[in-house]
């Protein structure tokens, strides 16, 4: 039976993707940071030779082992869904996307198999040497894992002809050069915020814990040496996502103007252009608007700043997604049709290649070659080759497609902000008090780090949705759109293991759960 | 030197918590979920008989037919 993909089928197999990413993501950001502040536990209990630092790396090994084991695998659906849902995508790019998640494979199989069975099973068994360096092994080998997944990501949100090139002859994406792919300074500003925000989450955590246990009574040593250790990391971290989450701003603004424009409503470009520091966005069809103001229905703005995020200049120019749909000569910004165009003149190169190759027509191979990969425009004295611009032919006919919904992507972009801004306050607070020797009186700050220990995987969450949605309506901006990523399967296949792998992740987070409440109840001497 | 290896595990499983022993029963459900369940429900959906050349040749349809509404070209069979 022939049928077309309906939008239903793009819509289940995304949300089939969100659900099963959300629900990975509820674990990575956990080990990134849980590892490591059980590395500095330990590096302590070594360097004092104290017994109680060595009940205190336990219990929270304890912990860490948890979520380890629970999150074990739930990155694997992903590779299904590739194959399942996604096999255009896979196809198109899998020569160069499917080469880190190899790299991350053998390092998280047998770095993190190796370390993580001697650091919970080699207690009595090895010296206390090599089980920390087990320890701090298994930290770096979880944050290099998370590293090749980033350069996979950083690829789709910044395909740079750096390290790939559109092949005519196999009408796919293939790797020119694997160094620069690693070194693509999306993907190395994107691991550091990353991994970094996953080293606040799992501060917020230990600090939290630690609180409850002061407001209760209980386990009172164990909670002062925990919290100190907790808010030392979690306020250099948080100040460093904050920086790095800055760096980050910059390569979206200047790779994904779609995106920056949508993460900020803003519709209309201009120079010194503000940030919305809170504001209520409208969906709006930017060829009817005319100034920002339109675009929302309250607004609290910082004058020049999304300027010098984004372009490191007060009076710089940013572009809104007015300017990005209907074009902008002023500053050599193409409107979406002519992109468009271009993009289908290149899917016409491709076909012709391929019917001259059948007919075994040379010159009609060459020409349609040459056409292909023909300069089109220089920007910044870099050639744009129509090749390049290949993805914009497969966007629907219709200019509000290029973007993604901006309300979302905006709130989405602030509450992350917003969070993490609270998070640097929180430990400031924390670590001062800690120095002043009143953290264990202040009833007010310990009842607030409980009640905040959910937020950082609210802040994650947001900041992957900025990410993941923000890059609509692309899979691969700019090369491949979402809409040609899906496999031609029958809707009920999506909704059916839709459902399945919900089920499966609701009794799995169920699990985690009880036995993490439990572990923790019982508290350290529980542990282990 | 692989002897010693084996012991180290064997004895790590031996001796391990009640915890410890509930995390790998829940790891060994969910590897038989998602390496048998998932793939008895999941693959026999799809045609993962082609060779290369055939998967080429459909992709290459695929891509080169222009969209002709506002949702994708694609055009496949099941």
């Amino acid at each position: 039976m022939e049928h077309t993909i309906s939008m239903g089928m793009l819509e289940w197999a995304r949300a089939q993707f969100a659900m099963t990413a959300l629900f990975h993501f509820f674990f990575v950001p956990f080990t990134l940071g849980m590892s490591y502040l059980v590395a500095f536990f330990e590096t302590i209990y070594v360097k004092t030779g104290k017994r109680e630092w060595k009940e205190i790396t336990q219990f929270w090994q304890t912990i860490f082992g948890i979520n380890f084991a629970l999150g074990l695998s739930t990155g694997i659906i992903h590779e299904f869904e590739f194959g399942t849902n996604w096999s255009t995508y896979s196809w198109v790019v899998g020569d160069i996307f499917g080469a880190p998640l190899a790299v991350e494979g053998i390092v998280a199989f047998f770095m993190e198999a190796t370390f993580a069975a001697i650091s919970f099973f080699g207690w009595k068994r090895v010296s206390k040497g090599v089980h920390l360096a087990s320890t701090w092994l298994l930290a770096i080998g979880s944050n290099l894992s998370a590293l090749w997944i980033l350069i996979a990501n950083g690829f789709m949100q910044h395909p740079s002809t750096d390290f790939y090139r559109f092949s005519i002859e196999n009408s796919r994406a293939e790797m020119t050069d694997f160094w620069a792919l690693i070194m693509q300074p999306v993907a190395q500003v994107k691991f550091l915020h990353v991994i970094s925000s996953g080293y606040t989450l799992a501060s917020i955590f230990v600090l939290g814990i630690s609180s409850l246990y002061l407001l209760k009574g209980k386990h009172v040593e164990f909670a002062k040496k925990s919290a100190v250790v907790a808010a030392s990391f979690g306020l250099v971290a948080s100040i460093f996502v904050a920086v790095i989450g800055d760096e980050h701003a910059y390569e979206v603004a200047n790779t994904q103007p779609t995106k920056i424009a949508s993460m900020e409503g803003l519709y209309v470009g201009e120079k010194g252009a503000p940030i919305v520091a809170f504001g209520i966005p409208k969906n709006l069809d930017p060829r009817e608007v005319n100034s920002n103001d339109e675009a929302f229905s309250i607004k609290i703005e910082l004058p020049y700043m999304l300027s010098i995020l984004g372009k490191r200049s007060p009076n710089a120019f940013v572009p809104g997604l007015k300017d990005l749909v209907e074009g902008n000569p002023e500053y050599g910004i193409w409107s979406f049709e002519k992109l468009r165009e271009v993009g289908k003149q290149a899917i016409e190169d491709i076909k012709k290649y391929h019917e001259a190759k059948a007919k075994g027509d040379t010159a009609g191979m060459e020409a349609a070659k040459k056409d292909f990969y023909s300069v089109v425009a220089e920007v910044d004295g870099v050639k744009v080759h129509k090749a390049d611009l290949l993805g914009y032919g497969w966007l629907p006919d219709d200019p509000t497609k290029l973007y993604p919904p901006v309300p979302p992507v905006f709130y989405a972009f602030h509450i992350m902000v917003g969070l993490g801004f609270l998070f640097i306050i929180i430990f400031a607070w924390a670590y001062y008090s800690i120095i002043k020797g009143t953290f264990v009186q202040n009833r007010l700050l310990q009842k607030i780090a409980v009640a905040i220990v959910p937020l950082p995987w609210v802040a994650t969450s947001f900041g992957w949705m900025t990410a993941e949605l923000g890059r609509q309506p692309w899979t691969v901006f700019g090369l491949l759109p979402t809409n040609q990523s899906v496999t031609p399967i029958a809707l009920q296949n999506v909704q059916a293991t839709f459902f399945l792998f919900l089920t499966a992740f609701v009794i799995l987070g169920i699990a985690e759960l009880k036995i993490l409440f439990t572990v923790i109840k019982n508290g350290p001497k529980g542990a282990h | 030197m692989f002897k010693r290896i084996l012991f180290f595990y064997i004895d790590g499983f031996k001796n391990m918590s009640p915890l410890g022993q509930k995390l790998w029963v829940i790891i060994i459900i969910k590897l038989v979920v998602i390496f048998v369940l998932f793939r008895v429900f999941l693959f026999p959906t799809l045609d993962t008989k082609m060779d290369r050349a055939q998967q080429k040749e459909l992709y290459l349809k695929h891509l080169t037919e222009l969209p002709t509404d506002s949702t994708s070209n694609l055009k496949g069979g099941n």
